[in-house]
């Protein structure tokens, strides 16, 4: 149960986290961001 | 019936469940931050240390959710937890369920990571225009502390274990510990350390990442004094409850528990004064380096040596599981600091003029070595035991010890904060030597009123004249600063006003004085008590320093849980009330309701030792002058800390530093 | 650097000395009940850690107690006079600081007990 919730949590977090992967870059110029 | 019971169950499993999982999924995020920005920073991939930084926010995040979970089966009782069963029961106030978040191994373990989350993800917010590798590593290191604690919290140290059978109610908290002090002693001691981690990351970020200059200090600086600020509450509240509550007149035995506590305390003093030296010179680095390593490595030695028992306390800790887990944390901080001092001991060296020794500078460098040489006595004593255990018969200190061996240090101490806001920082001329009249006078002012009042202890008359001048210094900067801008045209609105921009340096000036209070009350309270034991028949009165107590009558209170035996006693016109409680449930322990009445003068402290068969009942009694002082003074300080704190930061003007020249270069 | 090194080198030795000399005076041996008789130094306090056993005896409205501790197999009366800790009952486990007397009791100055845990791992069974 413990492993279940903890891998929904991860799946939850997970475009939060990969955000500046998943975002288009802009022209090749990466943006600096928080 | 049944129906109910079997919802309740599946609702509190269901939130065990959910705050384990966060855990292990918070644990999970925590290494992978960890793993990702190290490999991020070393190789310049800005998209990579991005998500490592936002992989640390999402670990935040992780451990607030298993917090607040823990905080609501603890609210609501629910006693299927075992940790809920083992720290609160039903009768137990709802602040104190609260607090006992905190209260136990688990919650206080959580609680720890929880502000390294909080605080640490400030810390980074901001943290990019230092740099990315700076940033990265800094993020790598949080999130390789965060790992250690959330592992133990995973695998040995559980909140979230759930009983077999759901008890209907729980043990409850011992009545020593059903006290407000409990409610704030241990959240803000336990927040001072957690909160030093952002200072000793970005430290070692900056060692690893081969960036010498003070970035890293400008950065972090507000998170050292927050650090400092929350340490030097912590101990004054720990004194504050271990005075109103223990019952044996004094605030600070030396313990071991307390020592530990105390010594990060001292490292994060040096180094809030030394990193001012770097940043405005880009001198003393090594010693900041150094400080704030050891100011981290005391806190997770003293962690450890709370929670392991190894060292004879009158603090009971159970030989923990977890000792060991922070011995091998402790192990694996020491190695990997000392590392990196070693391998970046090439850019450590200091740059530009040394400054004479009579100079600001100096006299912070004196600072630290006289701050040291405090937690090497301290540390020696605390640790007597352990290593006399092992090579012979165990030997352990006394008070005495820790009073006579830092003592003098300490006296060096207050003479250096008398003088040093005086001293220019470059050469120290004939107007220096002038300004020392000042302080000088006050000390001698204050000597001579000790003397003609018949002080002749030594301890006594060297401190509280010293404390004075540094109050004198104080007053005149304070002095000397509102003259200038007057003079500068404007009168007193611009007088403040510009006092109020270099609030940074006024406010430590005011934690200056808080601290010089504080001594002052700790000087009064521990030379001058008086105590005097006395067994009294109704109607028969006492005199103890001056102050004539009657003594009434004595009567039983049947309450709730336990029985009260009253004393009433009369002190001028007050009424004070000490009392020994007794709890039938828990074998007949006893607990003693002090009975105080403060003034800035003295405290008059009753302790009730209990009634005889003819009615009589005895009283160990005692004065205690200027105690208040302490608790003032500790109030000054959190003031000028929060000036202090608000204050702009200074212009970080010192010569540019190369970079230690190393195959992965520097950002 | 040389200033330096012995402006450190005199700190050190000053702190050395203080807590040489400090310690000298003011360290205790903190012992057992059964090393008690065999371990007490000529002249200095010791500390002795036992269990409360049943026998206490209050005086003076609870001011002077004699009570028996016990660690293992031996147990030593001990003398006190002045406030107990709170805690202070059969059972709990005690730090008397004092001598051993002529009389086979050992005279404390204090008595010290363990408070009670925060951090204790006393798990509950049902």
């Amino acid at each position: 149960m413990t492993l279940i919730v903890a891998t929904l949590l991860l799946f939850a977090a997970g475009p939060f986290v990969l955000w500046p992967l998943i975002k288009t870059p802009e022209d090749g110029v990466e943006v600096e961001s928080r | 019936m049944p129906v109910t019971l079997l919802d309740n169950l599946i609702y509190v499993v269901i939130l065990a469940f959910i705050g384990s999982g966060a855990l292990l999924a918070g644990l999970v995020m925590a290494v992978f931050s960890a793993l990702l920005s190290f490999w991020a920073g070393s190789t310049d991939n800005s998209v990579m240390i991005q998500v490592g930084r936002r992989a640390f926010y999402a670990t935040a995040a992780m451990i607030f959710i298993a917090s607040a979970l823990l905080e609501t089966a603890l609210v609501t009782h629910d006693f299927s937890l075992a940790y809920v069963t083992e720290h609160t029961d039903l009768s137990t106030p709802i602040a104190l369920v609260a607090a006992g978040f905190y209260g136990g191994q688990e919650g206080s373990l959580l609680y720890w990571a929880l502000i390294l989350g909080i605080l640490g993800s400030a810390s980074l917010l901001a943290s990019a225009r230092l740099g990315p590798r700076l940033a990265a590593y800094a993020a790598g290191i949080m999130a390789s502390i965060a790992s250690f604690f959330l592992v133990v919290l995973v695998l040995v140290a559980s909140p979230f274990d759930v009983l077999a059978i759901t008890p209907p109610d729980g043990l409850g908290l011992n009545p020593v510990l059903r006290d407000g002090g409990m409610l704030i002693h241990p959240p803000v001691v336990l927040a001072g350390f957690a909160a030093f981690a952002i200072p000793f990351s970005f430290a070692a970020a900056a060692l690893l990442a081969g960036r010498f200059d003070a970035a890293w200090i400008a950065h972090t600086r507000r998170f050292a004094l927050v650090a400092w600020g929350l340490q030097s509450t912590g101990l004054l509240l720990g004194m504050w409850w271990a005075y109103h509550v223990l019952g044996w007149g004094g605030y600070w035995g030396w313990d071991p528990v307390e020592n530990v506590a105390f010594m990060p305390w001292l490292a994060t003093t040096a180094y809030l004064h030394s990193s001012q030296v770097q940043e405005r010179r880009g001198r003393l680095r090594a010693w900041n380096f150094g400080l704030v390593i050891l100011a981290f490595l005391l806190v997770v030695f003293g962690t450890f040596i709370v929670r392991s028992g190894i060292v004879p306390s009158v603090h009971t800790f159970a030989v923990s599981a977890i000792g060991p887990w922070f011995l091998g944390f402790l192990g694996v901080c020491l190695v990997f600091s000392i590392g990196l001092l070693a391998l970046r001991s090439g850019g450590l060296h200091n740059t530009g003029e040394p400054a004479p020794a009579v100079s600001r500078e100096g006299a912070f460098a004196l600072q630290n070595l006289l701050l040291i040489g405090v937690i090497a006595v301290v540390f020696w004593g605390t640790m007597l035991p352990l290593v006399s255990g092992l090579v012979g018969q165990e030997r352990v200190v006394n008070a005495s010890y820790y009073e006579r061996a830092s003592g003098p240090l300490f006296a060096a101490i207050l003479a250096l904060m008398a003088a040093g806001p005086l001293i220019p920082w470059r050469h120290a001329g004939a107007p220096f030597w002038r300004s020392l009249t000042w302080p000088a006078a006050a000390s001698a002012l204050v000597l001579a009123i000790l003397l003609a009042a018949g002080v002749r202890g030594l301890p006594a008359l060297i401190g509280v004249p010293l404390a004075a001048a540094v109050v004198s210094t104080v007053v005149y900067e304070y002095a000397r600063g509102i003259g200038r801008w007057r003079r500068a045209g404007g009168g007193w609105p611009r007088a403040v006003a510009l006092l109020a921009r270099r609030r940074r340096r006024y406010g430590a000036y005011l934690a200056h004085l808080g601290l010089a209070v504080v001594v002052v009350g700790l000087a009064a309270s521990h030379f001058w008590q008086q105590e005097k034991d006395v067994t009294l028949q109704a109607g028969q009165q006492v005199t103890v320093a001056g102050y004539t107590l009657i003594y009434s009558g004595a009567e039983t209170r049947e309450l709730a849980d336990h029985s009260e035996l009253v004393a009433a006693m009369t002190l001028g016109g007050q009424t004070l009330e000490p009392a020994r409680a007794t709890y039938a449930g828990l074998g007949g322990q006893s607990l003693t309701h002090v009975a105080i009445s403060s003034s800035p003068v003295a405290d008059v402290y009753v302790v009730l030792a209990g009634t005889n068969s003819d009615g009589s009942a005895s009283f160990r009694i005692f004065v205690n002058p200027l105690v208040t002082w302490i608790w003032a003074g500790g109030a000054i300080i959190i003031v000028g800390v929060i000036l202090g704190n608000t204050g702009r930061r200074r212009q970080v003007a010192e010569p540019v530093t190369a970079s230690v020249p190393s195959a992965v270069g520097a950002s | 650097m040389i200033r330096w090194a012995i402006v450190m080198g005199v700190v050190a030795a000053c702190v050395g000395y203080l807590v040489y000399s400090a310690s000298g005076g003011a360290s205790e041996y903190y012992v057992t009940v059964s090393e008690l008789r065999s371990h007490q130094p000529a002249s200095g306090d010791v500390r002795v850690a036992g269990v409360v056993q049943d026998d206490i005896q209050r005086s003076d409205g609870g001011l002077h107690v004699r009570f028996t501790e016990k660690d293992g197999t031996a147990s030593v009366v001990v003398d006190y006079t002045g406030t107990l800790p709170d805690i202070f009952k059969p059972g709990i486990t005690v730090v008397a600081e004092g001598r051993l007397g002529g009389d086979g009791v050992f005279h404390a100055r204090a008595v010290l007990a363990k408070c009670p845990s925060r951090f204790s791992t006393t798990s509950y069974t049902s």
